[in-house]
Parts: C-alpha cells; sequence; structure tokens
C-alpha cells in the first residue's frame, strides 16, 4: 500500500538532517573537544546513533499504510433491490431504474468536478425522490385498482 | 385501456400535455432527465418518470433503454419518442381547447 507520506519529503529531510549533524560535529570537534580526542569521537557516535535513529524513524513514517479504503456500491443499487420486492419488474425497470440512471449521472459528474459535499447533498435529494416515487407509484395502483373495482360494480 | 365505449375521449393532464409537446417537438428522443431540465420546475425528477410510465401504459410514448457505447459507468439511461396515437390526442386536445377558447 502506497503511504501518504511523500518520498520526496523524506530524502530532503534526511539530507537536511546529515547536513546539520555534520555541521554540528565540525563545530563540537573543532571548538568543544580541541584537544580531547575520545570526546570528538563520543561525539560523534553519538551524533551517528541519533542519524540513523532519525533516518530509520522517516522510513517508519514513509512506511506507514494508509487506511484501507472500503469499496462502495454505486448509489441507488440498494434501493432498487428495495423496490425489486415491492413492485413489478415492470415498474422497477421503467419507473425506478431511470430515476437511479439520472442519480448516478449527477453524482458522479458532481465526484468528477471534485464537488464532494455536492455529491452528499445529490444522494440526499435523490433519496427523497426515489421515496417519493415510490409512494407516487404504489397511489396510482391503488386508484386504479380503486376505478376498476367502481367501474365493475356500475357495469353490473 | 378504456373498455368504456363512452370514456373515449383521450384525457390529458397538463403535465402529460407538457411532456407529449417536448416530444412532438423535439426531432431525437428524449430522456427523464432533459424533459425535466427543459420545463423549467414543472416536472419534477421524482415524479417524472411515474407519469412517463402511465403515458407509455395509455400508448402514448414509447420508450428504450439507450445503447451502451462502452466505459460508461452507472444504469444506461431510458429514451422517450412519442407514438403515432400520442401525436393524434394531442392534436385533439389542442383542437378541442381551441374551440372551447373561441366560445
Amino acid at each position: 500500500m502506497k503511504s501518504s507520506f511523500p518520498k520526496l519529503a523524506v530524502y530532503v529531510i534526511n539530507a537536511g538532517l546529515s547536513l546539520a549533524l555534520i555541521i554540528v560535529s565540525s563545530f563540537l570537534i573543532v571548538y568543544v573537544s580541541r584537544d580531547r580526542k575520545w570526546m570528538a569521537s563520543l561525539i560523534l557516535l553519538i551524533m551517528t546513533l541519533m542519524l540513523s535513529f532519525a533516518v530509520q524513524l522517516l522510513r517508519t513514517i514513509a512506511d506507514l499504510p494508509k487506511r484501507p479504503q472500503r469499496l462502495k456500491k454505486a448509489p441507488g443499487v440498494r434501493f432498487i433491490s428495495l423496490v425489486d420486492f415491492f413492485y413489478s419488474a415492470e415498474d422497477v425497470e421503467k419507473t425506478f431504474k431511470p430515476i437511479v440512471s439520472d442519480w448516478h449521472k449527477e453524482y458522479f459528474r458532481a465526484l468528477a468536478a471534485q464537488g464532494v459535499w455536492r455529491s452528499r447533498w445529490i444522494n440526499i435529494k435523490y433519496r427523497y425522490r426515489f421515496a417519493q416515487a415510490m409512494g407516487l407509484c404504489k397511489a396510482w395502483q391503488l386508484v386504479d385498482k380503486v376505478i376498476g373495482v367502481v367501474s365493475s360494480v356500475m357495469s353490473k | 385501456m378504456q373498455n368504456n365505449d363512452k370514456l373515449d375521449f383521450p384525457r390529458l393532464s397538463r403535465k402529460e400535455s407538457l411532456i407529449l409537446e417536448m416530444l412532438v417537438s423535439s426531432t431525437r428522443e428524449i430522456f427523464g432527465l432533459e424533459m425535466v431540465q427543459a420545463s423549467a420546475g414543472e416536472l419534477k425528477r421524482g415524479t417524472v418518470y411515474v407519469t412517463l410510465k402511465r403515458m407509455e401504459d395509455k400508448g402514448l410514448i414509447e420508450s428504450r433503454t439507450e445503447a451502451r457505447t462502452g466505459g460508461e459507468i452507472g444504469i444506461p439511461r431510458r429514451l422517450y419518442r412519442v407514438t403515432g396515437h400520442g401525436k393524434r390526442v394531442l392534436e385533439a386536445m389542442n383542437t378541442a381547447r381551441d374551440v372551447v377558447f373561441a366560445v
């Protein structure tokens, strides 16, 4: 998996740290330890350890995996499964699938334009529209049924 | 659709009449979202397909699923066009309206 920490930044920080270490070590060796060679060796050893620790730390950060991404279904797909259960295949094909088709078109267009919040707003609006269509479709079916019953009674 | 002979005169709601006019004036098949956008708020995204389905049941319009060209995502759109019966119904309604308003 790729890390969120850019590799170039790791190289730049590593190079900066190495340069800083060389400057500080030279300064300490020249001005602080002077005649004490053991002190110069100790300073170099500590600096080397610090540098290797910093490099190791940076490498660990660079290799940290990003939070795994979940695969998401396209919006509205679950709604299609729901109406599949309650409505006829013809209703699903001619009423609900076109709504989800428009939903996808607008949703993916918003996502392509980097409009994450807009795409969320589209999802909310289309959920409402889908529910509206479900209600209206059932209402018309009921009206047709009532008209059928009334006309059959009247014809008798 | 209408078994009763007394109800032979076609009845169109305002939305149905608007959709028929759009389809008649269009030279090509159009899809639901186009109709909604062209209606300037008269047709709603949630209800237009219920109306279209009812119109199709009445034989006023016909529809087909859009052919995929590849590389597209999502469910294919549905394209609508007016039938001969739909055209005649719209003409009859317009004539009836003209007669009523002339009186």
